[in-house]
């Protein structure tokens, strides 16, 4: 009974997806190819005194995407260090000068990573003005990014990628403010809340009193999924009831998440002129997710130990109205996504199913990923899996009539490298400093032993890979963890943005080559096979030792 | 074999009434409010933040020469 509900869950998620992919994507292929302005667009390339048919090098577009983040990054720390002075701040005063940084770098890195509980932390002006902006904008960054290396396969000896600022403006006016509208009003009819009550106090039924808090959720809930963002407006994320009400909301949310990135490589082939790419990168990002819901449902479902032997499946953490079909579906689609999002406690999955989000976002987040991070992502994987064929079947190394000569095989290289680096020295400092461990130990590791360490390489798995959720037995609001993995998230985001521009250069610059009998097609299953392999093998040769010294030992000791 | 729970004498009334609602007000907090000692630790995050970026930015430079 559990299976056919979990295939019908699936069945739902998949075919409403199928539905949305081809006009979703050639919506996007047309949003970032058009040659007109809407009138609102062009008022605001003159205010910030951009010429919208200028387009830029990929240095240019570089330093563009840098300076706008790093200028979203100030406002929004001097924003939340200004809050007991601002507006419909409910009283609350500003938060510490670490957590300022991490969630300001958290959103602008599109994490939303949360080392705080949003209700008595984060006012309605930080959450309008300046959370719920970045959602909308840093998802935004993601996709112009991934366009402008789309640029780089379709243009044919071109200096230019695009204009950024063009992108990012059409991505939030065109693509993601009308979707957000219709998905808030849908959730609003669902049961999240719309409101500015802020606390209301009320007298149970026992005579005792309970806080029930308010807030404007459902604007910022739509964009936290569908930007793949992932902060909550509530501590509890979207296993609250304001923010996720019910079994059909919880679909729809799933659904939010999945919508742009599924349908990006719909937009990818139709820029390169060749649907059958985007199909082949989909049926990639198709195949490790089912892949990775059917396991960890398995996991879940499977209910080895006395308590979920009796509970019939592992339901500690697990809202009963979503059960374990609603949480695993939702676990895979937040961690696969860069979301992180959460409906269900991922610290308290079981020792093996908790290992499962954590590798989606070790996979570098390609099943499907984030909003744009994804479709990046796994053109720089495909860029690898074509050298690698290169090499083991003596093919030419092209790729959509670029050659990936050792400039492309270096940029890509690197792009892999920055992220286990990133994981893994920060989980390593996080115990290697004397003081920094017994801070961690003594504060933030709830769980000692084997699972506390799981937790930690959770926490930089989830800030290196801009995911955002966590494994919460770790307490995170500490200056060591709050300044570390800002960093990680920081780092994260934009290292390997400087690569992926850099590609796209250089395969702008490149002329296109005929395919011959020597080249690989790389939309057949041969080559769905080889990237889905070459995927799993960068993840699990890198990251295999750590997990054998954390979900891997706590699952099989 | 247990009786169905029908609750206590006049719960029907507890359910109808109007529960009181206090105004829109912030929560109670354990932390009192900064008191502004630390803008020195404001400075090292805005400059770092800026340095970090600078630092993204050089890489981008170095970049341009593999």
């Amino acid at each position: 009974m559990e299976w056919l509900f979990a295939i019908s869950a699936l069945l739902t998620v998949i075919v409403i997806l199928g539905l949305a992919y081809r006009p979703l994507g050639d919506y996007m292929a047309w949003v970032y190819t058009s040659q007109k302005d809407w009138r609102v667009e062009r008022g605001l390339y003159k205010v910030i005194g951009v010429d919208p048919k200028s387009e830029q090098t990929w240095q240019a577009y570089l330093r563009s995407v840098l300076a706008f983040s790093a200028i979203g990054l100030l406002l929004l720390y001097g924003l939340q260090r200004l809050q007991q002075w601002l507006p419909y701040s409910l009283g609350l005063p500003a938060p510490s000068e670490h957590l300022s940084f991490n969630t300001a770098a958290s959103f602008v890195g599109n994490t939303n990573w949360q080392s705080y509980s949003p209700e008595v932390t984060v006012g309605y002006t930080v959450q309008m003005a300046g959370l719920a902006v970045q959602n909308f904008v840093s998802a935004a960054v993601g996709i112009a990014v991934a366009i402008a290396l789309v640029r780089g396969f379709a243009y044919r000896r071109s200096g230019t990628i695009g204009n950024f600022w063009v992108d990012l403006i059409r991505g939030v006016l065109r693509l993601l403010l009308p979707i957000a509208v219709l998905g808030a009003i849908v959730l609003m009819i669902g049961g999240v809340i719309q409101n500015f009550n802020g606390f209301t106090e009320i007298s149970t039924m026992t005579g005792g009193t309970q806080t029930i808090p308010g807030g404007p959720t459902a604007s910022q809930e739509v964009i936290k999924l569908l930007g793949t963002n992932g902060g909550g407006f509530f501590n509890a994320n979207s296993s609250h009831p304001f923010e996720n009400p019910t079994a059909w909301t919880n679909i729809f949310e799933i659904l939010l998440m999945l919508v742009i990135p599924f349908s990006l490589p719909r937009t990818f082939g139709r820029m390169v002129g060749d649907n059958r790419q985007g199909y082949a990168i989909l049926a990639v990002m198709g195949t490790l997710y089912v892949a990775s819901f059917s396991i960890l449902t398995a996991l879940e479902s499977a209910g080895m130990g006395t308590a979920p032997g009796l509970a019939g499946g592992a339901m500690e953490g697990k809202e009963q109205r979503f059960g374990i079909i609603g949480s695993t579906l939702f676990a895979t689609t937040s961690t696969g996504t860069s979301t992180g999002a959460v409906n269900s406690m991922h610290d308290s999955y079981t020792a093996l199913g908790g290992m499962m989000p954590m590798l989606n976002m070790m996979l570098g987040e390609v099943s499907p990923g984030g909003v744009g991070s994804g479709l990046y992502a796994i053109l720089v994987l495909a860029v690898i899996a074509v050298f690698i064929s290169g090499l083991l079947i003596g093919r030419t190394p092209e790729y959509l009539g670029k050659k990936i000569g050792p400039r492309e095989i270096k940029l890509a290289s690197m792009y892999i490298l920055v992220m286990p680096t990133l994981v893994l020295t920060g989980t390593a400092l996080s115990f290697a400093i004397p003081g920094v461990r017994e801070e961690i130990e003594s504060t933030s590791i709830w769980n000692p032993g084997i699972h506390g360490m799981s937790e930690v390489l959770y926490a930089f798995t989830s800030a290196s890979n801009n995911n955002g959720s966590a494994f919460a037995g770790l307490t995170a609001n500490t200056p060591w963890l709050n300044t570390a993995l800002g960093l990680a998230i920081l780092l994260g985001r934009f290292v390997p943005i400087v690569f992926v521009l850099a590609l796209a250069g250089s395969l702008a610059a490149q002329d296109k080559v005929p395919a011959t009998a020597g080249t690989l097609p790389t939309h057949r299953p041969l080559f769905v096979g080889l990237l889905t392999v070459v995927t799993v093998l960068v993840t699990a040769l890198t990251f295999f030792p750590v997990l054998t010294l954390g979900p891997l030992a706590e699952g099989l000791l | 074999m247990h009786s169905v729970r029908t609750g206590f004498p006049g719960w029907t009334e507890v359910l109808d009434r109007v529960l009181p609602r206090a105004a829109v007000h912030g929560p109670k907090w354990d932390r009192p409010p900064p008191d502004g000692d630390l803008l020195v630790l404001d400075i090292v995050y805005v400059l770092g933040i800026i340095a970090l970026f600078v630092l993204v930015g050089v890489i981008g430079k170095a970049v341009e020469k593999l």
